[in-house]
């Protein structure tokens, strides 16, 4: 009976470590996917990302998110964050498209139709809500 | 008899007056889509100028690349579905239905780095049609062919099989030369990933393919992607 307690306490101990090396390492590999976004996003790679890349990008990520390809995003595909309800889906595309500009001019801080590293680390920050 | 005319006579008027309207919204938006990836060239005077308002393909919507417009239409290509404004673009979007959707699922991962996990937009170069091109909604289910880190991947949907995957391909016209890069599935849908050149690369001028093979020219350098 010992042994087997041993064991899987050893075990328990082993799953924990992992699950606390997985959750150091998140930080870093999400940094690093944002940069690679950023990128992947400026197509002509001048070092920031204008309306019609920034567009592309969102219609792109619409398309990706949309699973069961019916042209909007249920609950399911878009979960409901924090202060939605039922009423906020599901999204039309034409309802995400909509939304772009307005978004993207909030986030061009100094209006020039461009969003830099600076304006999208700003709005990063502004986005992270408590932890994490 | 009179009472049936006047009636008629009313009847005939708001008819007028549905038609004006009809046409006046039909004037201030148009849809245009290049479905099956063909060119397709849409009739409507746009003296006022051209605006894309909502852009519906997940394929490159990229002004004078694949899409653009003259006097007396705009045309698409390559996949690019669109809405387009007709006239003066400061005009404000009438409907409020985009305010609902929360800024920052729109632009994801570019603001937010709690909803950037690598299902949704490491992947975005990826979506959940079956054909080529995602003009319809008919595909039988969500290819879940396991996701890539390429960013591009499709999960094995656009060829049925699953066997194609993404690929980068560098092309490069050095001192405005005509270059040839290399095959690519004539099937295949190939975009700009990234340009290199300040000389814009304009599809069908100085980039194309041509049968198997991927081609530069006038000074476009870029970094395609095949899909």
């Amino acid at each position: 009976m010992k042994p087997v307690v041993t064991c899987a306490a050893a075990l328990a101990a082993t799953l924990l470590l992992c699950a606390a090396s997985a959750q150091a390492q998140t930080p870093k590999k999400t940094g690093a996917a944002a940069e690679d976004i950023f990128k992947t996003i400026d197509r002509n790679g001048n070092g920031c990302i204008d309306m019609e890349e920034g567009r592309n990008y969102a219609s792109r990520r619409f398309h990706a998110m949309d699973k069961n390809a019916d042209g909007s995003l249920d609950a399911t595909e878009a979960p409901l964050r924090t202060g939605e309800t039922d009423a906020d889906r599901p999204i039309t595309a034409e309802a995400w498209q909509d939304a772009y500009p307005a978004r993207f001019n909030a986030l061009d801080s100094d209006g020039n139709q461009c969003l830099d590293q600076n304006e999208v680390d700003a709005a990063r920050a502004a986005n992270i809500p408590g932890g994490q | 008899m009179d009472i049936k005319r006047i009636q008629l006579l009313g009847a005939f008027a708001g008819l007028l007056l549905l038609c004006g309207f009809g046409e006046a919204a039909a004037q201030s938006t148009i849809k245009c889509e290049s479905t099956d990836g063909q060119y397709r060239a849409c009739a409507v005077n746009t003296t006022g100028g051209v605006t894309l308002s909502r852009q519906l393909s997940s394929q490159g919507c990229w002004k004078n690349d694949t899409w653009g417009y003259d006097r007396n239409r705009i045309w698409v290509n390559r996949g690019c579905r669109a809405e387009f404004r007709i006239g003066n673009s400061s005009g404000s979007s009438n409907d409020n239905t985009g305010a609902k959707v929360a800024g920052a699922l729109v632009l994801g991962a570019i603001v937010a780095a709690v909803i950037s996990n690598q299902n949704n937009d490491r992947n975005d170069y990826r979506d959940n049609r079956n054909g080529y091109y995602d003009n319809s909604y008919n595909n039988n289910g969500y290819n879940n062919g396991g996701y890539n880190n390429g960013g591009y991947n499709n999960g094995g949907g656009y060829y049925g099989n699953g066997s194609q995957q993404a690929r980068e391909i560098r092309c490069e016209s050095k001192s405005g030369r005509y270059t040839r890069c290399g095959n690519v599935n004539p099937r295949a849908r190939v975009e700009i990933r990234r340009q290199l050149s300040n000389t814009s690369c304009v599809y069908g001028r100085s980039w194309g393919v041509d049968g198997r093979q991927l081609w530069v020219d006038d000074g476009c350098r870029a970094v395609f992607v095949t899909y």
